[in-house]
C-alpha cells in the first residue's frame, strides 16, 4: 500500500515535469505545425542558464524563472525570426531537417563552451531535500517544478482564452487560412507562438534544473520524451499535454519499479505504438497528425 | 525480353554510369596514400548507404529517422556470426539483410500508417528501441558492451590488409546500391513510387498499391543498409551500439542524400563525396573530433543546405535544365516547383 | 433496362450521430450519364466517397460490374475499372501532365513506351495536348479538371466518377467540360457526376439522382425531376409553398 502511495505520488510529481517539458513543442506544433526537433535542445540551454543564473548571481531558478522566460522568450523570436520564417511554408523535410540541424549545432555548441561535465545546483537548505507526506517521500525539488507546472499550464490557458493574441494563436492553430480572412497576420502569430513556446521551454529547464543533470546532450533524452508526452496527450491540445505529461509518469515510475533499465525503452515503444492506434492522441483532433500548412 | 521497353533510358545516363564505375571500380586502384584511400572506403561506403536510404526516404519520400537499426543489424549479425559460430561475413551479411528485411516488414505495419514528420519520429524510436534492447539484453546474454573482430586477413573472412581492397568491395556494394536505385526510379515503379511520394491519396484513386510499394522500397532499403552495417563492421573490425546503432548514422544518410540531391540517382553518391572529405576537414581545422566544434559547423551547414538548397546540388542541376528549357510564362514558376526528379 | 454496371443497394452512413446518407438505392446502366445531385450537406459528397471505395458503408452494398466493392481499396477498385476524380484537382506535384497519365496508364500495362504512347492519346482527348510536357503545378485550374479526368481515363475505366468538375470554371471552360464528358460516353465509358452546377449537369446528364438529407428524393429524367414539387422544395425550401399559396 505505502509503495504504492509512493509510486503513484513519485508518478504524478514526473508526469507535471514531463507535461511541463513538452508544452513548448506542442504550442508550437498545435500552432505552426512545426515539430521542433531541436526542442530538447532549448531545455537544455534553460537549464544551463539556471546553472549560471545561480553561479554567477546567486539568483536561484526558482526565483529567477522570470528572467529566464524572458531571456528565451527573445531567444524564441530570434528562432523564428533567423530560421523558421524560411521554412515555416517548405515541405516537413525541410523543417525536420532544418531543426535536426540547429540541435546539432546547440548540442554541441554547450560542448564546446561548457565541456561535457554533468551540472546540479543545490537549491533547497540541508534537510529540506524531501518531506514526508502521508508516509510517501515527496522531494521537494520536483514538487516544486510540479507547481511550475501547473500554474505555468493554467497561466497558458487562461492566455489563450482570454488576450488578444491568445486568440489570434487559437484561431491561427485551428485554421489558417480563415484566421487570415479574418485579418490575422499569421507571421505575427507564428513569431508570438515561437517567443512563447520557447520561453516556456527555458523556464521548464530552468526549474527542472535543480531535480536534474544538466549537460549538453541532456536534450535529445527530453525531446523523446516530450514527443512521447505530445503524441500520449494529444497534438495541439494543451489539455492533453497534462494529461500526457501524467500518464507517461505513472506509467515511467512503475516500470522503473520492476525494469529500471527499460524505463526509456518503454517511451519508444509506446511512442510507435501510439502513433500507430491513435496517432492524434487521447484529446487530440483527428488529423491533427496529417495537418501541414502547405 | 527487351529492357528498354521497361525502363527509361537517357543519353545522359552514359556520363552517370561513367562516373560512378570510375568512382567505385577504378579510383580503388588509383588511390596510393593511406589517408585518401580511408577517405574514399568511407565516401563509396557512406554513397551505398545513403543509397539505401534514398530508396525509401527519396523515392518513396518517407523520411525514415530510424536507418540505424537497419545498419545495427546487418553489423552486429554478422560479426555475431563470425566471432562466436565461425561463420563468414559473406553469409553473415545476407543474414544480417534478412532479418533488416523482418523487421522492416514487422514495423510497417504500425509506422506506414503516419505520413511525413510522425513517420520519421515513430522510426527514430524504433532505431533507439533497438539501441537500448541491445544494451538491456546483455542482463541476459554474456554479451560484451562492444565487439572487436581479430585481425585475420582473407576474402573468405572479408578482412584485407590494404585499403584499395576494401575500397574495392564498398565499390561493389555502391554500385549494387546504384543499380537496384535506377530499375526502381527508372521503371514503372519510379512513376508509383513518385506517385505515393506527391500524394499517396490520388495515387491510390490512380490504382497504385500504395502500401505494396512503399514496403517494396523499404524492405530493399533495409536490406541494402544491412548489407552496408557488415561492410562497416569489417571495415573498423569494432562495433559497439554507440557508433552502429547511434541516432547521427540515422541522420547523415539521410543529409547526404539531401545534399546531392534527394531522390535523384547519384544524389547520395555526391552527398558522400563532399560532405565525408568536408566532416575530416573540419575535425582537422578545430581539433579534435570529441571537442565539438566541427560538428557547430556540421549543424549550420545541415541547415543551409536545407533551407537553400532542398533539391540538393543535382536538383538543383534539374531545376535549371527545366528553367532554361520551359518557355517562359507560367511554367517558369513551376520549374520552381518541379522539384526533385529521379 | 439493360443490367447495371453500378449498382449502390440500401447504403447507410452515420458519421457520430449524423446520417449523412440513409438508406440509398440507385442503378447507372452501362452507358448512361448519371448526374447526381442535393443542396449542400444532402450527402452526395458520402456517397460519391463510399462508390469510389474511400470508406464502407455501415448497411447495405454497393456492386459494381458483378464485384461487391465492401473491402476492397480504392486502387483494387480502380483496378476494376470504377476511377474517380477529385473535386480539389490532387496532381502529382513534382511530375509533368504526360507522367500523370502515365502513371495511371501503367495500371495495364508496364511497358514505358506502350504507357506513354497511351498517355499521349488521353492528352490530345481531353484537350491538354501542347501541355504534355508542363509540370502539374503550371497548370490552370481548368487545366488541371481536365488533368484529373485524363488521369482517371488512364486507367481505361468502364465507369467514371467525377466529383464537382465544373466547379470553378468559367462560361466558356464548363461547355468544353461538357463536350469532354459527352464524348466520354461515345467512347463507351460510364459516367456518373456530382455536380452543383444544375445548368450543366442538366444539359448532360440522362438521368439524374437528387439526393435531399441523405435519402434519395428522386430519380429520373432531368425533365421531370426538375420539376418534382420535393425537389423544387428541396432546394428552394419549405417557404416556397406558403409563398405561393
Amino acid at each position: 500500500m505505502q509503495a504504492i502511495l509512493q509510486l503513484l505520488v513519485s508518478g504524478v510529481l514526473l508526469g507535471g515535469v514531463y507535461a511541463l517539458g513538452a508544452l513548448g513543442l506542442n504550442l508550437i506544433f498545435g500552432v505552426a505545425k512545426v515539430v521542433n526537433f531541436a526542442h530538447g535542445e532549448f531545455l537544455m540551454l534553460g537549464m544551463f542558464a539556471a546553472y549560471w543564473l545561480m553561479t554567477l548571481t546567486g539568483i536561484n531558478p526558482y526565483l529567477g524563472a522570470p528572467i529566464i522566460g524572458a531571456a528565451f522568450f527573445l531567444v524564441g523570436l530570434a528562432f523564428y525570426a533567423g530560421l523558421m520564417r524560411f521554412t515555416i511554408y517548405k515541405p516537413e523535410l525541410t523543417q525536420v531537417f532544418a531543426t535536426l540541424g540547429l540541435s546539432i549545432l546547440l548540442q554541441n555548441a554547450a560542448l564546446v563552451a561548457w565541456s561535457a561535465d554533468y551540472r546540479t545546483i543545490q537549491i533547497m537548505p540541508a534537510g529540506w531535500e524531501s518531506i514526508q507526506v502521508l508516509g510517501a517521500y515527496v522531494p521537494t525539488n520536483r514538487l516544486v517544478a510540479f507547481l511550475y507546472a501547473v500554474a505555468i499550464l493554467l497561466a497558458v490557458l487562461v492566455f489563450l482564452r482570454s488576450t488578444f493574441i491568445g486568440r489570434a494563436i487559437e484561431a491561427v492553430s485551428q485554421d489558417l487560412v480563415a484566421a487570415r480572412l479574418m485579418g490575422i497576420d499569421p507571421d505575427r502569430v507564428f513569431l508570438m507562438t515561437f517567443g512563447l513556446g520557447i520561453a516556456i521551454t527555458g523556464v521548464a529547464g530552468g526549474v527542472l534544473m535543480p531535480s536534474f543533470y544538466a549537460f549538453p546532450s541532456v536534450g535529445s533524452f527530453f525531446v523523446l520524451v516530450a514527443f512521447v508526452v505530445v503524441v500520449l496527450g494529444g497534438l495541439g491540445s494543451i489539455a492533453g499535454t497534462i494529461l500526457g505529461g501524467l500518464l507517461l509518469g505513472l506509467v515511467e515510475t512503475g516500470i522503473g519499479y520492476v525494469a529500471p533499465d527499460l524505463k526509456e525503452a518503454t517511451h519508444f515503444v509506446l511512442l510507435i505504438l501510439l502513433l500507430a492506434v491513435r496517432p492524434h492522441g487521447l484529446l487530440g483532433v483527428k488529423g491533427a497528425e496529417k495537418e501541414t500548412l502547405k | 525480353m527487351n529492357p528498354a521497353r521497361y525502363l527509361i533510358l537517357r543519353p545522359a545516363d552514359l556520363i552517370g554510369l561513367a562516373l560512378a564505375v570510375a568512382a567505385a571500380l577504378v579510383l580503388p586502384f588509383l588511390v596510393r596514400d593511406d589517408y585518401s584511400a580511408n577517405v574514399l572506403v568511407l565516401i563509396l561506403l557512406y554513397a551505398g548507404l545513403a543509397s539505401s536510404w534514398n530508396i525509401i526516404g527519396g523515392l518513396a519520400g518517407q523520411f525514415s529517422l530510424g536507418h540505424s537499426a537497419f545498419l545495427g543489424i546487418g553489423a552486429y549479425t554478422s560479426t555475431l556470426l563470425y566471432n562466436y559460430a565461425g561463420i563468414s561475413p559473406w553469409l553473415g551479411m545476407l543474414a544480417g539483410g534478412s532479418i533488416s528485411v523482418v523487421l522492416a516488414l514487422l514495423i510497417s505495419y504500425p509506422t506506414f500508417r503516419m505520413r511525413g514528420v510522425f513517420f520519421a519520429m515513430a522510426t527514430l524510436a524504433v532505431g533507439e528501441t533497438l539501441r537500448i534492447l541491445l544494451i538491456y539484453s546483455r542482463k541476459f546474454f554474456p554479451l560484451p558492451y562492444s565487439l572487436s573482430i581479430d585481425y585475420q586477413p582473407g576474402l573468405a573472412r572479408m578482412i584485407f590488409e590494404d585499403r584499395a581492397s576494401y575500397a574495392l568491395l564498398a565499390g561493389c556494394y555502391l554500385l549494387t546500391c546504384l543499380a537496384c536505385t535506377f530499375v526502381l526510379s527508372r521503371s514503372y515503379t519510379g512513376f508509383y513510387l513518385r506517385a505515393i511520394r506527391d500524394n499517396d491519396e490520388a495515387a491510390d484513386a490512380a490504382g497504385v498499391p500504395v502500401r505494396r510499394y512503399k514496403l517494396i522500397a523499404f524492405l530493399v532499403s533495409a536490406f541494402l543498409t544491412a548489407l552496408g552495417g557488415t561492410l562497416m563492421a569489417q571495415y573498423v573490425l569494432y562495433i559497439e551500439p554507440g557508433t552502429v546503432l547511434s541516432i547521427e548514422l540515422s541522420v547523415d544518410l539521410p543529409l547526404m542524400a539531401i545534399l546531392g540531391g534527394i531522390g535523384t540517382i547519384l544524389g547520395p553518391l555526391v552527398g558522400a563525396a563532399i560532405l565525408l572529405p568536408l566532416r575530416e576537414t573540419l575535425v582537422e581545422m578545430l581539433g579534435g573530433a570529441a571537442s565539438g566544434a566541427h560538428l557547430v559547423l556540421y549543424g549550420f551547414l545541415l541547415i543551409l543546405i536545407v533551407v537553400l538548397l532542398p533539391n540538393g546540388l543535382l536538383g538543383g542541376l534539374d531545376r535549371l535544365r527545366a528553367l532554361t528549357r520551359s518557355k517562359p510564362g507560367p511554367s517558369a514558376d513551376a520549374a520552381k516547383t518541379a522539384g526533385v526528379q529521379p | 433496362m439493360s443490367p447495371s454496371l453500378l449498382s449502390v443497394a440500401g447504403v447507410t452512413k452515420r458519421f457520430g450521430g449524423l446520417v449523412a446518407v440513409d438508406d440509398v438505392s440507385l442503378e447507372v446502366a452501362p452507358g448512361e450519364i448519371v448526374g447526381l445531385i442535393g443542396p449542400n450537406g444532402a450527402g452526395k459528397t458520402t456517397l460519391f466517397n463510399m462508390m469510389a471505395g474511400a470508406f464502407p458503408p455501415d448497411r447495405g452494398d454497393i456492386v459494381f460490374d458483378g464485384h461487391s466493392l465492401r473491402g476492397r481499396s480504392a486502387a483494387t477498385i480502380c483496378r476494376l475499372g470504377l476511377v474517380r476524380t477529385f473535386q480539389i484537382p490532387q496532381p502529382f506535384g513534382s511530375m509533368t501532365v504526360l507522367e500523370t497519365i502515365q502513371t495511371a496508364a501503367l495500371l495495364h500495362d508496364r511497358s514505358i513506351a506502350a504507357s506513354r504512347a497511351a498517355a499521349l492519346a488521353i492528352a490530345r482527348r481531353v484537350g491538354l495536348e501542347g501541355r504534355e510536357a508542363s509540370p502539374t503545378p503550371s497548370l490552370t485550374n481548368a487545366q488541371k479538371k481536365r488533368l484529373e479526368v485524363a488521369r482517371a481515363l488512364g486507367a481505361n475505366p468502364k465507369l467514371i466518377l467525377l466529383d464537382e468538375v465544373m466547379a470553378g470554371l468559367n462560361a466558356a471552360e464548363v461547355a468544353r467540360m461538357l463536350i469532354l464528358v459527352q464524348q466520354l460516353r461515345r467512347d463507351g465509358v460510364t459516367v456518373v457526376l456530382v455536380e452543383h452546377n444544375m445548368e450543366a449537369v442538366l444539359r448532360v446528364s440522362d438521368r439524374l439522382v437528387v439526393l435531399e438529407t441523405g435519402r434519395k428524393i428522386a430519380d429520373g429524367p432531368p425533365r421531370s425531376v426538375v420539376e418534382d414539387p420535393a425537389v423544387i422544395r428541396a432546394y428552394l425550401g419549405e417557404g416556397t409553398e406558403e409563398d405561393a399559396a
